[in-house]
């Protein structure tokens, strides 16, 4: 089951490049690119969030859900998928609910912004038309070998 | 009068000519050595070194080959190099040793061991189904053990070199049993899982002589103690990059069943010739 992918799409050579967000809590925005010669433009076909070690989100649409909770940081709800509201000495912080890490991680008011921001700037100079209709998902075998830096 | 001094004319010049020939050939000897030097390029060209064979050797009713019991059970063939290059060029055909160790080396090859590569990531990656299930998979840099054992085996005996042969299979039973402990199976859910060192420990003890069991908590205190097998361990994982891996985690632990490594009955030996041993070139 994991083996097959969940949607038909077309393959070209896609590069992966990563944009890193917010430096002190390792949040990166991986984006998968395809060019082609003929229009000579360039389409996206992945938006991914990574955070320390881990893929938080490997969809568009996850990537999505985890900008807008970090947009409405005070107003949101006990419902949040990836993040949980916390309260101290009347400061409010955002901890990752789902982590590996034996650490917990915590993002303030700033750095949510910021992430905000660099996530709009992610998509300026490429068309978002194919990452619509036909979006690359890859399974877990193709994200390792992917993502080897070394 | 005159017939005589002829004849002493006569004698006399013919004991000339022989004195000077003699005096020749000696003088020719003095100058020989440098003439051999270039005699003998010519007589090196000549002789191909395939010619230089030494002769073989027949002995009386030599029509067959001599023939050892051995096992003939590995699938593999890194674990059929192992056994090889260490029992049978040395012959330690012995029981205890013999039987021990290729328990182990059959522990090995049924079931997929790795070593964790040092300084790699451990990147945590995330799936939706179609189901939108979330599904987990770790991936790591990995070695696999059977092609660590081979040189980290060989270095561990040219350590214990000059010792005697029953202090060398104890060092390797105690260098195979620490690495079995060390590295993780790949069948197996989590990660958490390890070997017991202390039931192959004991299983070991049980298998040895009497007289041979207190020689064998020297060598296990001694290479517990001095490290020797962490820093061996370390000068061979920095040479090589690794495989990337994928470890598939599951949601729902309760599915998972944690069956422990036992180990595997042996056939029966053969009696089969010796085959040539194949050296690895690491």
């Amino acid at each position: 089951m994991l083996d097959e992918r969940a949607t038909k799409c077309v393959i070209g050579d896609i590069e992966i490049k990563r944009l890193q967000t917010v430096r002190n809590k390792k949040v990166t925005i991986i984006r998968g690119k395809e060019v082609d010669t003929n229009p000579n433009k360039s389409y996206l076909r992945t938006l991914m969030v990574m955070i320390g070690n881990e893929l938080v989100a490997s969809n568009y649409a996850d990537s999505v859900l985890l900008y807008c909770e970090l947009k409405l940081y005070d107003k949101g709800n006990e419902q949040n998928h990836f993040f949980a509201i916390e309260h101290k000495n009347k400061v409010c912080n955002l901890r990752l609910k789902q982590t590996f890490s034996k650490q917990n991680i915590y993002i303030s008011k700033a750095e949510a912004e910021a992430f905000c921001n660099m996530f709009r700037e992610a998509k300026s100079g490429v068309s978002m038309v194919r990452m619509l209709d036909e979006e690359f998902i890859p399974t877990l075998e193709e994200l390792a070998s992917l993502l080897d830096d070394e | 009068m005159e017939l005589f001094l002829n004849i002493a004319k006569n004698l006399f010049i013919v004991s000339l000519i022989f004195g000077a020939y003699f005096l020749f050939q000696r003088i020719k000897e003095r100058k020989k050595p440098e003439e051999i030097f270039e005699g003998n390029q010519k007589v090196q060209e000549e002789q191909s070194p395939h010619e230089i064979v030494a002769p073989v050797q027949y002995y009386a009713l030599n029509t067959h080959s001599v023939k050892y019991h051995q096992y003939d059970c590995f699938e593999w063939c890194n674990t059929r190099n192992i056994y090889q290059n260490v029992t049978l060029e040395r012959l330690w055909l012995k029981e205890p040793f013999h039987t021990a160790f290729a328990k182990l080396l059959l522990l090995l090859d049924s079931n997929e061991l790795w070593i964790k590569v040092p300084n790699s990531k451990e990147l945590t990656l995330r799936q939706r189904d179609q189901d939108e299930k979330l599904c987990y998979g770790i991936s790591l840099k990995v070695v696999y053990l059977t092609s660590l054992l081979a040189d980290l085996l060989e270095r561990v005996l040219e350590m214990f070199k000059y010792q005697e042969a029953s202090v060398q299979q104890f060092v390797i039973l105690g260098v195979t049993v620490k690495l079995i402990g060390i590295s993780k199976i790949i069948e197996t859910v989590t990660i958490d899982t390890e070997l017991d060192e202390r039931d192959l420990i004991l299983w070991l003890f049980e298998t040895m002589h009497e007289d041979e069991q207190q020689n064998l908590e020297k060598y296990f205190d001694y290479i517990a103690d001095n490290k020797i097998i962490e820093n061996i361990l370390k000068d061979q994982l920095r040479n090589r990059s690794g495989f990337k891996h994928l470890i598939e985690l599951k949601i729902d632990k309760d599915e998972t069943l944690k069956e422990p490594l036992v180990l595997p009955n042996l056939p029966k030996k053969r009696l089969l010739p010796l085959v040539a041993t194949e050296k690895l070139f690491y």
